[in-house]
C-alpha cells in the first residue's frame, strides 16, 4: 500500500476519439504524471498522477476553463502538491512534449503559494 | 508461520522478531548491563573500553534495530503494529521504559550521588565511566551532565538515523532530521565543551575568569536561566583579558538577539518549526528518540484546553521570575557603571508589555478571534507586571513582586526546569507522548506559538475535498492536533501548537497536506475555503 495515485478530470487507459496523451515516467517506476487534452483544441481533460501530488484547485481550473495543454505544461509547477525540498518532474513531462511536437516550450519554475493565489484569484 | 483468518486490513497479530532484531536487541541489552555494572562501581580501573562498548553497542543496536525494522522494506511509511506493541501501546514494555527514564531524571537532578557524583574526591560510577570521553573533548573530567549530555546527543543520532531510515522516501524529514542532529552533535554538544576546553589554557587560568557554558542555539525563555545574575556576571565580567570579555558579550548579545530578533523574523517566514522542530533539542529528542511514541499524545478538545492554560501559566510564570530576577540583579549594580541600569530594564519591560497590550485591543483584524475574556486576562497580567515594576523603581526597592527573587527563580527551575521539562517530559513519553513538556509546558514554545498563530506565513494547507477520514493525520501528531478535523472540512491547520514536522503530510495516504509559507497571515489564513 505505498502508492499514491491521484486523478483529476476525465482520463481513459488509451486515448479516447479525439484525444491525446502526454505521459512520463520515472525510471523506477514508482512515479508518473499523465495529461490527457483534446487533439485539435488543445484543452486538457484531465491529470493523472502517480507517486506525486497536485493541488487540485488548479488542476479543475485548468479543466473547467479548458486551458490549452502548451499553457497547461509551462504552468505546471503550481499544480504540484509535494512536500518541500521534494524533487520535481514538471520539466521531464515538458521535455517529452518539446521532443514529440517539436515546440520549445519553457516551464515556469515556481510553485510558491503566492503564484498559486494570483493564478487562482486571476 | 500460523496466518490470521481475519480480513482486517491492520493485522492484530503479535509481531514477531526476526533474528536481526534479536540480535540488536542484545545489544542494547549489552548497553544496558555495562550501565548497571558501573552503577555499581564495576567499570573501575577499566573505563575506557567499558565506555566504548557502552557507546558502541547502544547506538550500534538501535541502528540495527532499524536495520531490521525497515532495511528490507520499500521505502514508505510503516506504522504497523504500533497500537498491538506492547512498548508503543502503554503496555508492560512501555510502562518499564517510563519508570526507567523517570528514575534516570529523579538521579540525574535531585540524586546525582546515586549515578557516582562526588562531592570530595574523584567521581565514581556512572559519571566516571565516561571520564575518557570527557577528558577527550574537555580536558576536565566528567560530571553527571557530561553523562546526560551523552546520551542525550547519542539518542538523537542513533534514532535519528533510525528515523531518517524509516522516512526516507520523504526529503523533507531528512533534511530536518538532519539540522535536529547537526545542531545537537555540533552546537548543544560539541561546542560547549571545546569552550569548556579553553579554560583549562594556562592564559585563562592564570586571569583567574573562566569561559561560561553556553549552547549558542538554546534561547530564553527555554534557558530560564540565561539572563541570571551569575550568567550576566560570567559574560560580561572584564577579567583582565579581551577574549573572555568579547566572547561574553557576544554570548549575551547572541541572547537577547535571538528572542526578539532573529526569532521573530525566522518564526514569520517560516512558523515556529525553524526552532521546535529543526533546532532544538528538546524538539530533537521528541521527533528522534520520541518518534516511537507519537500517537500516544491526547487528541481530546479537553487536552486542548489543559494545554492552553497550562502553557500560558508557564509562560507568564518566565516572564515574571525573569522580570525580577534581573531587576534584582541591576539593583544591586547601580553604583558600578553597568551598562544597562534598573531605569533603562523597567523601560524595555513597560514598552514591550503595553505595547503588546495596546496591539491587543487595536487590531481585531489578527487578534479578533480572542474571546474577551481571554484578553482582558493577558492585559490585566501584562499592566500588572509593568505596573510593579516601575513601582520596584520608584520606591527604591529590589523586589519587584513584593518578594525575593532568588526564592521565585528556585521553584521555578524545581517545577518548571526539572520536573515538567525533564523528569514529566522525556520520563512519561512511553505514556503521554512525545511533545507532552512541548506541547503543555515550554515558555518559548509558548512565544512562538502565539507568533505563528498571529504573525506567520505558515499554514498547513488542505488539497480541498480529497481527505477519506482515515485519521493517519490526527493519530500520528505529537503535538494532539486533530488534523483530521480540519482536512475533513477543507481548512487550513493554523494552530499555535503545530511544530511543523510534516509528518501528518508524510502519512497521508491522499496527499492532502502540505506545509506552506504563503503570502496571507491572520484570519485570511483560517478561511475554510481560500480559493
Amino acid at each position: 500500500m505505498d502508492i499514491e495515485w491521484q486523478t483529476y478530470g476525465n482520463l481513459t487507459n488509451k486515448p479516447g476519439p479525439g484525444e491525446k496523451h502526454i505521459f512520463w515516467e520515472h525510471e523506477d517506476g514508482t512515479k508518473l504524471i499523465r495529461i490527457s487534452y483534446q487533439a485539435e483544441s488543445g484543452a486538457v481533460l484531465g491529470f493523472n498522477t502517480m507517486g506525486i501530488r497536485y493541488r487540485s484547485e488548479v488542476c479543475i481550473k485548468w479543466i473547467e476553463d479548458g486551458a490549452h495543454i502548451e499553457q497547461v505544461l509551462q504552468q505546471l509547477s503550481l499544480a504540484n502538491f509535494d512536500p518541500e525540498f521534494y524533487r520535481l518532474y514538471e520539466q521531464q513531462l515538458v521535455n517529452r512534449y518539446n521532443e514529440l511536437e517539436g515546440t520549445a516550450l519553457v516551464l515556469k519554475k515556481s510553485r510558491s503559494l503566492k503564484k498559486v493565489f494570483a493564478f487562482l484569484g486571476g | 508461520m500460523q496466518t490470521n483468518p481475519s480480513l482486517s486490513l491492520s493485522s492484530p497479530d503479535v509481531r514477531h522478531l526476526t533474528a536481526t532484531h534479536k540480535i540488536a536487541l542484545a545489544l542494547v541489552g549489552l548497553s544496558l548491563l555495562i550501565i548497571v555494572n558501573a552503577l555499581f562501581g564495576g567499570a573501575e580501573g577499566m573505563e575506557g573500553p567499558m565506555l566504548w562498548t557502552l557507546l558502541a553497542s547502544l547506538g550500534g543496536g538501535i541502528l540495527l534495530y532499524a536495520y531490521a525494522e525497515y532495511g528490507n522494506k520499500p521505502a514508505g511509511i510503516k506504522n504497523n503494529g504500533v497500537w498491538f506493541f506492547s512498548e508503543t501501546a502503554r503496555g508492560s514494555a512501555g510502562w518499564v521504559m517510563g519508570v526507567v527514564l523517570t528514575l534516570f531524571y529523579v538521579a540525574l537532578y535531585w540524586f546525582p550521588e546515586w549515578l557516582g557524583l562526588r562531592s570530595e574526591g574523584a567521581n565514581t560510577g556512572l559519571v566516571a565511566l565516561f571520564n575518557p570521553l570527557s577528558y577527550l573533548l574537555s580536558g576536565q573530567a566528567a560530571s553527571q551532565w557530561f553523562v546526560y549530555g551523552t546520551f542525550y546527543t547519542l539518542a538523537i543520532l542513533a534514532m535519528g538515523g533510525k528515523f531518517i531510515w524509516k522516512y526516507r522516501h520523504n526529503t523533507y524529514q531528512i533534511v530536518r532530521t538532519s539540522s535536529v542532529m547537526f545542531f545537537q552533535l555540533g552546537f548543544a554538544f560539541l561546542i560547549p565543551e571545546f569552550m569548556a576546553r579553553l579554560n583549562s589554557t594556562p592564559e585563562i587560568q592564570s586571569l583567574d575568569v573562566s569561559v561560561p557554558y553556553y549552547d549558542f542555539k538554546n534561547m530564553w525563555p527555554l534557558n530560564y536561566y540565561n539572563f541570571d545574575g551569575y550568567r550576566i556576571d560570567a559574560m560580561t565580567n572584564d577579567g583582565l583579558n579581551a577574549l573572555t570579555h568579547n566572547l561574553g558579550f557576544i554570548m549575551l548579545a547572541i541572547g537577547i538577539g535571538s528572542v526578539f530578533i532573529i526569532s521573530p523574523i525566522l518564526t514569520y517566514f517560516f512558523g515556529k518549526r525553524w526552532y521546535c522542530s529543526w533546532v532544538c533539542g528538546c524538539g530533537g529528542l521528541a521527533e528522534t528518540a520520541g518518534d516511537p511514541y507519537r500517537h500516544l499524545s491526547d487528541k481530546s478538545v479537553k487536552a486542548w484546553k489543559i494545554e492552553r492554560w497550562l502553557i500560558y501559566s508557564v509562560l507568564a510564570l518566565a516572564v515574571i521570575m525573569t522580570v525580577a530576577v534581573v531587576f534584582g540583579y541591576l539593583g544591586e549594580r547601580t553604583d558600578q557603571g553597568f551598562w544597562i541600569t534598573k531605569q533603562v530594564f523597567t523601560g524595555i519591560v513597560a514598552v514591550t508589555l503595553l505595547g503588546l497590550t495596546t496591539l491587543l485591543w487595536t487590531r481585531p483584524r489578527i487578534f479578533g478571534s480572542i474571546e474577551l475574556s481571554i484578553k482582558i486576562l493577558a492585559s490585566v497580567l501584562m499592566v500588572g507586571i509593568t505596573g510593579l515594576t516601575v513601582w520596584a523603581l520608584v520606591s527604591g526597592s529590589q523586589q519587584v513582586f513584593f518578594m525575593d527573587a532568588y526564592p521565585l527563580r528556585k521553584w521555578y527551575g524545581f517545577f518548571i526546569g526539572a520536573t515538567f521539562s525533564g523528569v514529566v517530559g522525556v520520563g512519561f513519553y512511553p505514556l503521554m507522548g512525545s511533545r507532552v513538556w512541548c506541547r503543555f509546558g515550554c515558555p518559548m514554545a509558548a512565544i512562538l506559538g502565539l507568533q505563528q498563530r498571529f504573525f506567520s506565513k505558515f499554514r498547513i494547507t488542505t488539497n480541498s475535498g480529497q481527505c477519506i477520514s482515515c485519521g493517519n493525520c490526527s493519530t500520528y501528531c505529537e503535538m494532539g492536533i486533530d488534523v483530521r478535523a480540519y482536512a475533513q472540512k477543507g481548512q487550513n491547520i493554523v494552530r499555535s501548537s503545530c511544530v511543523g514536522c510534516g509528518i501528518c503530510a508524510a502519512v497521508c495516504p491522499r496527499g492532502v497536506l502540505k506545509l506552506e509559507n504563503g503570502p496571507d497571515s491572520g484570519e485570511s489564513r483560517m478561511d475554510s475555503v481560500l480559493f
